[in-house]
């Protein structure tokens, strides 16, 4: 077998939280139990009491002393993950959206040579109306700015080999940082491909897409379509 | 006697001699490959500016001879110019902070993990 095989051991888990005390550690737990023990946690300048034991949790835990975004926070756990000689990394929310039994999908596309792997969610049941507009909206923009279509380019769930861990440079702060990794793939001509994920939506979820997902949409609109 | 007209002149002057510099530097960073320019940001930079540029020689929704309106009109471009700057400067120096926090929390990162490496 290739020493490049990725498996649990090899393998790092990179979850970006801002506030996210209520359900991180439940995220934790299910990733451990599943064998995964590479988990790197960046904490986005959280103010919440329960994040403060984060770094106790048995993770790699850095801390931005400032709220700059989920795209920073990528940024330094990539990093992170480049120095720790990560041979791939998934990132994933840490709000309990994203399924981590589904993480063997990611990697099993990764063991057959692609370098990006994009979480395509699944759009039905209780999904806010406004989320299903905003991403189709994103994949039009996507194709418009960058010409490259992708059925879901502001997913958080994602892996990257490490010829892309190595390859991707990408300095963005906000949600666009998704969208600019998209088009770094394009332009390194690296491989990549797209599998089908559940979205799961639990109160806190909601209420943080409540809070965020208008302000953020326009923000990423913007920051495409202009910086640039 | 400065009247309307001075005023007039030198704010189309002003804007000319700076949407006429806007498009040579887009120009060039296009055709030179700096800076990452897509052909849209080029096409979208030569659109504004053009028409920005073409209203120094010809408003069609003003009147020549309304010299008031039309020295408002160009302020405002000017005005528009000065609020897209400011923008950009700030945008900058949120990248800068950004780059700084990133740093400083990978370096605590990195310290922490030697200590633990010592420790053991």
């Amino acid at each position: 077998m290739s020493t490049n095989y990725i498996n649990k051991k090899n393998c790092f888990i990179l979850i970006p939280v801002y506030n996210e005390g209520k359900s991180i550690f439940k995220v934790i737990n299910q990733i451990k139990k599943l064998g995964y023990k590479n988990i790197i946690i960046i904490d986005d300048g959280s103010t919440d009491k329960e994040s403060k034991s984060l770094g106790k949790k048995g993770v790699y835990y850095a801390r931005h002393c400032t709220n700059l975004g989920q795209g920073a926070s990528l940024g330094t756990g990539w990093k992170i993950a480049s120095l720790l000689g990560a041979k791939c990394l998934i990132a994933m929310d840490g709000d309990g959206q994203h399924d981590p039994g589904e993480i063997n999908k990611f990697i099993n596309k990764i063991n057959r040579g692609y370098d990006v792997v994009l979480g395509r969610r699944k759009f039905d049941g209780e999904v806010p109306l406004f989320n299903r507009i905003a991403t189709e909206i994103a994949k039009y923009l996507m194709w418009a700015v960058y010409g490259i279509w992708v059925n879901d380019s502001q997913s958080g769930f994602r892996a990257y080999s490490k010829k892309a861990i190595d390859d991707i440079a990408v300095e963005a702060s906000g949600y666009e940082f998704n969208s600019k990794v998209i088009a770094e793939t394009v332009r390194k001509k690296l491989k990549y491909t797209e599998v089908g994920i559940k979205t799961i939506y639990n109160n806190h979820s909601l209420k943080k897409d409540k809070r965020q997902s208008l302000y953020n949409g326009l923000a990423t609109f913007f920051k495409l379509v202009f910086s640039i | 006697m400065i009247t309307t007209n001075f005023f007039l002149t030198a704010a189309r002057i002003l804007v000319f001699v700076i949407s006429a510099g806007f498009l040579f530097d887009r120009s060039k960073k296009y055709f030179l490959k700096k800076d990452r320019q897509t052909f849209i940001k080029y096409a979208t930079t030569l659109v504004v500016w053009m028409s920005i540029l073409l209203s120094t020689f010809y408003t069609p929704f003003f009147n020549e001879s309304d010299t008031g309106s039309l020295l408002l009109f160009y302020m405002l471009i000017l005005a528009f110019v000065l609020i897209f700057k400011l923008l950009n400067m700030i945008e900058r120096a949120e990248d800068k902070i950004a780059q700084i926090v990133k740093y400083d929390a990978i370096m605590d990162f990195k310290s922490k993990k030697n200590k633990n490496a010592k420790n053991k």
